[in-house]
């Protein structure tokens, strides 16, 4: 890790640092952070969206191939094929 | 306590002297705060400024000091369940967690890290290291110190830029009062050393 030393650098005066205070907000952060996934709604959270996206898609690849093997397997009807 | 506009680092950042009734006190703040999410307002208030200059200290950046104190006190309030008095203030857990965040916001960026100190403290580190406190001496310890590790850094910045007791070192950074003390003894041997070289060779 590379670092810039600040020498005798100011402090934000406690007006400014003030002025980023805001306990409504955090409330609210902290009311989204630990509602229960099934409240959450999906498409706001771009990762957990993702993620349940990939696992349906793989989900449907995985039926698709599975119900082709099972065609192959099937024995072919002789009389009905003539 | 309102900070003056000239404010008074140590005053900003040192929340650890406190009486045990001061911290009783606290803990039935925190206790409160478990039970009712709307109870950590109060901790909020208390400990807003002080999270924000030590965040401000490591970013030199205001906004994204901001935004580092609001996740800060998030992880905080999320986790608060988890707390657990160790003698010392609650502030000493809230800066273990600005630590992390801060850690984690400049391995993710790779931008450079701030390390705000003042020439008394390097004065100070001069003097532990009993050499001759002049400006030439001074910018040999601001090159021993940029070779320093992050967490050999996390140390001299709390030990000496920021004056903390060693006790509240162990909790913010996760290790015994003890190991504390020994870990900040080799990094005081280690810059000896390079300022030591470094007048060697020249």
């Amino acid at each position: 890790m590379s670092y810039k030393f600040n020498i005798n650098n100011t402090t934000p005066s406690a007006g400014q640092i003030d002025r980023h205070k805001d306990f409504k907000k955090l409330r609210a952060n902290y009311e989204e952070a630990v509602k229960p996934l099934y409240k959450k709604k999906l498409y706001k959270d771009m990762r957990t969206f993702l993620v349940v996206l990939i696992i349906l898609l793989l989900t449907y690849v995985l039926v698709e191939v599975f119900e082709n093997e099972d065609k192959k397997d099937m024995p072919v009807n002789k009389e009905q094929n003539k | 306590m309102y900070l003056s506009e000239t404010i008074s680092i140590r005053t900003a950042l040192n929340a650890h002297h406190k009486t045990e009734r001061e911290l009783q006190e606290e803990l039935q703040q925190v206790e409160a705060a478990k039970a009712d999410p709307d109870k950590f307002a109060v901790l909020y208030d208390k400990y807003f400024r002080n999270i924000f200059v030590f965040v401000h200290r490591r970013t030199g950046d205001e906004e994204l000091t901001a935004d580092l104190t609001q996740h800060v006190f998030l992880k905080a309030m999320v986790n608060i369940k988890r707390y657990e008095y160790k003698g010392v203030p609650f502030s000493a857990w809230l800066f273990r967690i600005a630590l992390n965040e801060i850690n984690m916001y400049f391995r993710k960026s790779n931008k450079t890290r701030v390390v705000s100190l003042e020439n008394e403290s390097l004065a100070h580190i001069i003097t532990e290291a009993k050499e001759n406190d002049n400006e030439d001496n001074r910018k040999l310890l601001l090159g021993a110190l940029s070779k320093l590790k992050e967490d050999e850094m996390m140390l001299v910045e709390l030990r000496f830029f920021e004056g903390r007791p060693f006790a509240e070192i162990g909790v913010i950074t996760g290790i015994t009062e003890n190991n504390a003390k020994v870990k900040m003894y080799r990094v005081l041997d280690k810059l000896k050393g390079m300022l030591k070289g470094k007048m060697g060779d020249g």
